[in-house]
C-alpha cells in the first residue's frame, strides 16, 4: 500500500499551514485510512516534526524528517499515494512527478504564478482581500496568517480522501 | 488512553543488579523503584515512582512514542526513567535489521537514535537527560562478528523528570486583526484542480493584419499544428493573405476576413467596431481554443466575440478579462518603446509648511500663502542612469480655481526640464545625461495664484526599452503558453 507523505514545512513560515492543523489532519487520516503517514522535511525542521508526530502511534506516523538521503526522499515522494504539502519544493516535486498532490497554498504568493503544476494537483487557498501580500515571515502578517489558518483540517481531509480514491492521470506529459 | 504496550518478545531478562556497578549506579538507589524487566506490562500508577527501570524493552515495541510517554508518566518530578537497549554496534553488530540474536527486535539503536526517539516522544522541558552512553564493561572485542557477544553491550539513558516551566517553545503570536473581507469574490476556501477542462479538437487562429505580420506569425502557426496535430484548425486572415495561408497548408480551413484595409495609409482605416458584427458569423464556433496572434491589442475585441472554451491573446487579464490564457507582454514597451520603472507614491516625497499630508496624499489648500522661492513638494532622490524618461505625475488640481503650478525635474541639482501645469497635468519628458539622484519638485509661480491640489505621487517610465521581443517571438510564446496549458488533451475522449 502506498504511503501518504506529509511535507509540513517550507523555507518560510508564512507559507506553512499551522502545525496544529496538520496534526488534526493526520489524526483524522490514521483514524479512517489504512496507509502509513510519513512526515518529511529537512534536518533543520526536525524539532518541529517531532512536535507534530508526538501524539501518534509511531508505527502509523513515521517521522522521516531529516533522516532521508535525497534519493530516498524523492523515491518516497514519487511512490506515495498522496503528498500533502504547502507551497514548497516537495509539493512541486510531487506535482511534477504526477503524484496526487494536495497543496495548501498560502496567500503570500500569487497562486496563479507559483502553484505546483501537474496532472493530479489540487490547490487549496483562501480568498482574502490581502492576497497576495508578498510577506516573507508570519510575523509580518497582521492577520495571523489567516489565509492558511482559516483553511480547516476537515476540508483538507475531505480533499485527501477524494484524491486517494481517484485514479490518477498519467504524468507522461509532465515528465 | 488504551494501553497499547505489547509484551516484549523473546527479550532477555536483564537484571537491575547487573547495573549496580557502573555509570547507572548512582540512580539505582531510589526507594520507590519499579523494575520492568520481569513484568513489562505491569505499569505502576502515574507519578508514583522515583525510578522506573526499563531494560532491553524498547527495541521490541512497535509504538515507541507511546511506550516512552507511558513509562515517563509513571515517574514523579525529580524521579528518573532509565532505559537500556541493545547497542547496534556491540550487540547486533549490524547496520540494519534483522538482529542476528533477537528475532522480535524492531529497531537497532545507537545513543543518537535512542535520544531521537525520546525527543520525539516527550514534551520539551518536561525532562532533562542526565546520562547517555555506551555500556561496554567487560565487552570482549576480540570475539568475531558472528560470535555471541560477551560483556555489557547496550546503550543506557537516564532521564530526569522535571517540573515543566510555565513557558513553551511555541512563539507567542500577537493578537491578530480580523482578516480583510472580500474584494473580488466571497471569502471561501478555494479547491482548484491543476487540470484545465476539456480536450482541444478545434482551434481558431486570428491573424488579421498584413503580409509582413502574417509571415512573422508562421513559426507560431506551425507550432500550433505541432502541438495539436489532431485538431481542426481554422485560420482567419486578411483577404490579401488568403492565398498564402492556403499555400502553407498549416490550417484545415482558411477564412478571409478584413478587419483592416489592405493599405490603411492609402485606403483609410476601417471601423473595427463596425466590422465586429460581420466577424460574429466567423466567430460562431464553438471552438475549444481561439488564439489572437496579433501583438497589438486592437483585435482583442474580436477575440472576445469568439465562442471558444479557451481564448488566448497577448496582454494582461487586467486589460482583457475575457482571456483564459494571457501572455502579459508589456505592449507599451514593445510597441511604444517605454516601460514603467518606478511607481513613486507621495510617501516618498517631502513637502513644505504650506502643504500637509492627508491620507496618502500631499495636499495644498489656497488658504495658505505659498512662497515662490521655496518648493512645495520635492523628492524622491532616486538614482537614475543615463537615458530618456517620462514622468507621469498624479496630481489632482482644482480646475474651478484657475492658477498655475510650476514644476521642474532635477538630477544632481541640474535642472533637466521645467514648466507649469494649469488644469491639465501632462507627462513630463526629460533626459538624464549623467547618472545621479533624481528630484521632482512643485513650486508656486511668482505673481500667479496657486490652485488647490492633491499630489499622489508619480509613475516613472524609461524610454528605449523596446525590442526585447520580436513579433514572431511574442506569438510563439503565446502558442507555447497555450500548449503548456492545453496540449496533450486533444486525444482524450470529448
Amino acid at each position: 500500500m502506498k504511503p501518504i507523505v506529509v511535507a509540513p514545512f517550507s523555507n518560510s513560515d508564512i507559507r506553512d499551514w499551522p502545525l496544529d492543523h496538520f496534526r488534526d489532519l493526520i489524526g483524522k487520516l490514521i483514524e479512517v485510512r489504512p496507509e502509513t503517514v510519513h512526515v518529511i522535511g529537512a534536518p533543520g525542521q526536525v524539532i518541529r516534526a517531532r512536535e507534530l508526530v508526538r501524539p501518534f502511534d509511531s508505527a502509523r506516523v513515521v517521522n522521516d524528517c531529516g533522516r532521508l538521503e535525497w534519493g530516498t526522499m524523492t523515491g518516497l515522494v514519487r511512490g506515495a499515494g498522496c503528498v500533502i504539502g504547502n507551497n514548497s519544493g516537495i509539493a512541486h516535486l510531487a506535482a511534477f512527478s504526477g503524484v496526487p498532490t494536495i497543496c495548501i497554498f498560502g496567500a503570500a504568493h500569487q497562486r496563479s504564478e507559483w502553484r505546483p503544476i501537474g496532472p493530479n494537483v489540487i490547490i487549496l487557498s483562501r480568498s482574502l482581500a490581502c492576497s497576495p501580500c508578498g510577506f516573507h515571515t508570519a510575523a509580518a502578517c497582521p492577520f495571523g496568517v489567516a489565509c492558511l489558518d482559516q483553511i480547516d483540517p476537515d476540508t483538507v481531509f475531505n480533499v485527501v480522501q477524494q484524491s486517494l480514491t481517484r485514479v490518477p492521470v498519467k504524468a507522461e506529459a509532465f515528465a | 488512553m488504551p494501553d497499547r504496550l505489547p509484551p516484549a518478545k523473546d527479550g532477555p531478562i536483564v537484571s537491575i543488579d547487573s547495573y549496580r556497578e557502573g555509570p547507572l549506579a548512582p540512580y539505582l538507589t531510589a526507594k520507590r523503584l519499579r523494575d520492568l524487566s520481569h513484568a513489562p506490562d505491569a505499569l505502576p500508577a502515574e507519578a508514583s515512582q522515583q525510578l522506573l527501570f526499563a531494560p532491553w524493552l524498547l527495541q521490541d515495541i512497535s509504538d515507541y512514542r507511546y511506550a516512552l510517554q507511558r513509562w515517563f508518566a509513571c515517574v514523579v518530578p525529580g524521579g528518573f526513567l532509565i532505559i537500556t537497549v541493545p547497542h547496534a554496534f556491540l550487540h547486533d553488530r549490524r547496520a540494519q535489521l534483522p538482529s542476528p540474536w533477537r528475532s522480535g527486535q524492531r529497531r537497532l539503536y545507537t545513543p543518537a537514535s535512542l535520544l531521537g526517539e525520546v525527543e520525539e516522544a516527550l514534551v520539551p522541558n518536561s525532562y532533562r537527560i542526565r546520562w547517555l552512553g555506551d555500556e561496554d564493561a567487560g565487552y570482549d572485542y576480540a570475539l568475531g562478528r558472528d560470535a555471541r557477544p560477551v560483556g555489557r553491550q547496550d546503550v543506557a539513558l537516564v532521564i530526569e523528570r522535571i517540573a515543566a516551566p510555565a513557558w513553551t517553545l511555541a512563539v507567542e503570536k500577537p493578537a491578530a486583526e480580523p482578516a480583510p473581507g472580500p474584494i473580488f469574490e466571497p471569502v471561501r476556501t478555494r479547491i482548484e484542480s491543476g487540470v484545465q477542462a476539456g480536450p482541444v479538437h478545434s482551434i481558431l487562429l486570428l491573424k488579421l493584419d498584413h503580409l509582413g505580420d502574417f509571415i512573422t506569425s508562421l513559426p507560431a502557426i506551425r507550432a500550433v499544428r505541432a502541438h495539436f496535430p489532431a485538431a481542426h484548425i481554422t485560420l482567419a486572415v486578411g483577404s490579401w493573405n488568403e492565398a498564402l495561408a492556403i499555400e502553407t497548408g498549416l490550417a484545415d480551413k482558411v477564412v478571409p476576413f478584413d478587419a483592416f484595409s489592405r493599405n490603411p495609409v492609402e485606403d483609410g482605416y476601417l471601423d473595427m467596431a463596425a466590422r465586429a458584427e460581420a466577424f460574429s458569423a466567423l466567430a460562431n464556433g464553438p471552438y475549444d481554443l481561439a488564439i489572437d496572434l496579433r501583438t497589438f491589442p486592437d483585435t482583442r475585441g474580436l477575440l472576445a466575440r469568439v465562442d471558444a472554451t479557451h481564448r488566448a491573446g497577448i496582454g494582461s487579464r487586467t486589460t482583457f478579462s475575457f482571456l483564459d490564457i494571457a501572455l502579459p507582454v508589456d505592449i507599451a514597451a514593445e510597441w511604444l518603446g517605454y516601460a514603467e520603472i518606478a511607481n513613486l507614491p507621495a510617501a516618498e516625497f517631502k513637502h513644505g509648511d504650506q502643504c500637509e499630508r492627508a491620507d496618502d496624499d500631499i495636499r495644498f489648500r489656497s488658504d495658505r500663502s505659498p512662497q515662490p522661492q521655496f518648493a512645495l513638494v520635492w523628492g524622491p532622490y532616486r538614482r537614475l542612469e543615463v537615458g530618456n524618461y517620462i514622468l507621469r505625475p498624479a496630481i489632482h488640481i482644482n480646475s474651478a480655481q484657475g492658477g498655475l503650478l510650476a514644476f521642474d525635474v532635477v538630477v544632481d541639482q541640474r535642472v533637466c526640464v521645467s514648466g507649469v501645469f494649469d488644469v491639465w497635468v501632462a507627462d513630463v519628458e526629460f533626459r538624464v545625461e549623467h547618472p545621479g539622484a533624481f528630484e521632482f519638485r512643485l513650486w508656486a509661480v511668482d505673481g500667479q495664484s496657486l490652485p488647490d491640489f492633491d499630489f499622489r505621487g508619480c509613475h516613472l517610465f524609461r524610454r528605449g526599452v523596446s525590442g526585447d521581443l520580436h513579433q514572431s517571438e511574442s506569438q510563439r510564446l503565446l502558442v507555447e503558453l497555450a500548449a503548456m496549458r492545453l496540449a496533450g488533451r486533444e486525444d482524450q475522449p470529448a
